[in-house]
């Protein structure tokens, strides 16, 4: 049995759970399943352990700081180490070692929470799935023939796998969202602003968002809690308050307005029959629940695509610009040729995005007045087959994520079902600026409104 | 406007400093001119009169 980070963070407060055994537990689990899912690049067995030792002694002689203390956590490799290698899963950056963490890696530090190393993404959070890396792209836990979708791919596949209880996230045009939805797990993309991004290597600065990952929602409201809040630091970070995302968490939907995103899922890019089933189940159980659900429409899932990928690739290019002209050799074929696509857009194409964008939000606030969530798919179906991903994926049928990216406003997505496959299928709930308590809370009472966090992938069932 | 050629976007690669062949940015082409598709999109048809909207996005304020 793998616990959340709420149930272990309640019993180690009352020392009836051993951060050691948790976290021995953990390791076993990367011991037998990560040579089939590389969820890890870099697994620190040793210092973990150490860790929860020390925590351990600490927790018997003066009780746990809060909820995350001695819960077994890792980190993708874009948010910087101080002394261990960060390297964006990237020969560019191999012997990249920072002097400091990342403001989010503290702060989960300072929380308690251990980290088991640093997982896999795609490269630097956007070229993959890729096999000509120094490290092999990541497998599905429920079917390590088939994709995790990424970036934040490493996260996914060890919270589904139970090999950590939460880890972090980014997210540029969905890659927090989209590994959760196929990897059967719980993960946000928090406000614009709400997550400090110090420390942690862009993509594209004006969509890029930190955010956790885990098992459930209130597991990524207790973890959204120790990395929110302001930092002067991050141009991008807002100076807003943090309410207490746990205390509002059984406040429910009652009364509550959720639109439903029928023409996204439906016309704009229709999903699998599972993925469409999984999201009107939701809209009953809401309505079971008191909220009152009516469809919505929002600008198209085209222009919302075309406007983001515009600034992302533009962006993006000016990241890499130098390492694009001195060394192209050392991305990955993925990598390499989306760059240039960014590097062949021109000033004018960029300002062109920029203003599109704010006619985009303004509709977008316009269309949804009186309305507390949207709701739609995360992804399009279950898992693909690996090999079956095609290279230029994101030109393709206009992905549901990239709209939250361009808005800033935040997405989370749960698990809401299983395929033909027998893989998740996930859906994406949405709420206006600053409403992540509200939202936790929705998400909270869908997940206990249903089944689907009682099943975890096959492979967690082994044993040693 | 009509989709760009292989030499169209070899030379606005090349323009941005990148030292690929021809070759190589022909391989690419196709998903270019995908996204010229969607700049066909978001392009504004013409400049209004009045001053422009900052764009500098933040959605914090």
């Amino acid at each position: 049995m793998i616990p959340t980070i709420a149930e272990a963070g309640r019993l180690i407060a009352a020392r009836k759970l051993s951060p050691v055994e948790l976290m021995q537990a953990c390791l076993g689990r990367v011991d037998r399943l990560d040579s089939r899912l590389h969820a890890f690049i870099r697994p620190d067995a040793e210092g973990a352990l150490a860790a929860a030792r020390a925590a351990e002694a600490r927790i018997m002689k003066d009780g746990a700081k809060g909820p995350l203390d001695g819960i077994p956590i890792a980190h993708k490799d874009i948010y910087c180490t101080a002394g261990v290698p960060t390297t964006a899963h990237s020969k560019v950056l191999i012997d990249h070692v920072p002097e400091e963490d990342s403001v989010v890696v503290a702060k989960w530090a300072a929380a308690g929470a251990i980290s088991l190393g640093k997982l896999a993404t795609h490269e630097f959070a956007f070229g993959g799935p890729s096999f000509d890396l120094p490290w092999p792209p990541v497998r599905n836990p429920w079917n390590p023939a088939h994709f995790t979708a990424g970036s934040s791919s490493g996260t996914a596949a060890a919270v589904a796998s139970g090999m950590i209880l939460g880890g972090t996230g980014s997210d540029t045009g969905g890659s927090i969202r989209g590994p959760a939805a196929l990897c059967g797990i719980a993960g946000i993309k928090p406000t614009y602003g709400r997550a400090s991004r110090r420390g942690v290597l862009p993509l594209a600065q004006s969509l890029d968002h930190t955010g956790p990952m885990a098992w459930t929602a209130e597991d990524c409201a207790i973890l959204l809690q120790a990395m929110a809040g302001y930092d002067p630091q991050d141009p991008a970070s807002a100076d807003v308050p943090v309410p207490d995302y746990t205390a509002m968490l059984n406040s429910g939907v009652k009364g509550r307005v959720v639109g439903l995103l029928r023409h996204m899922h439906e016309s704009d890019n229709p999903v699998s029959a599972a993925t469409l089933k999984g999201i009107n189940d939701a809209a009953g159980t809401f309505r079971a629940l008191g909220a009152e659900v009516h469809d919505v429409t929002l600008p198209s899932l085209a222009e919302f695509n075309a406007c983001g990928w515009v600034l992302l690739l533009a962006e993006a290019f000016a990241v890499h610009e130098t390492w694009m002209r001195e060394r192209p050799q050392d991305y990955g074929k993925y990598m390499r040729e989306r760059l240039v696509l960014g590097a062949a857009l021109s000033a004018a194409d960029y300002m062109q995005a920029q203003k599109r964008r704010l006619e985009l939000i303004a509709r977008s606030f316009a269309a949804t007045q009186g309305v507390d969530f949207l709701l739609t798919a995360a992804a399009p179906s279950e898992a693909p087959k690996i090999e079956d991903v095609p290279q230029w994926g994101f030109l393709g049928p206009p992905g549901f994520t990239m709209p939250f990216n361009v808005t800033g406003w935040p997405g989370i997505t749960l698990c809401s079902g299983f395929g033909a496959g027998g893989l998740p299928v996930g859906l994406q709930l949405v709420a206006k600026p600053w409403q992540e308590a509200p939202l936790f809370a929705a998400a909270h009472a869908y997940e206990q409104a249903t089944e689907w966090r009682k099943r975890r992938p096959a492979m967690t069932e082994e044993t040693a | 406007m009509p989709p760009s050629t292989a030499e169209d976007f070899h030379a606005r690669v090349r323009q941005a400093g990148l030292p690929l062949s021809l070759a190589e940015t022909a391989a690419i082409l196709p998903a270019w001119q995908k996204l010229e598709d969607w700049l066909e999109l978001i392009r504004t048809p013409a400049i209004p009169a009045t001053a422009e909207p900052a764009t500098t996005f933040k959605a914090a304020s």
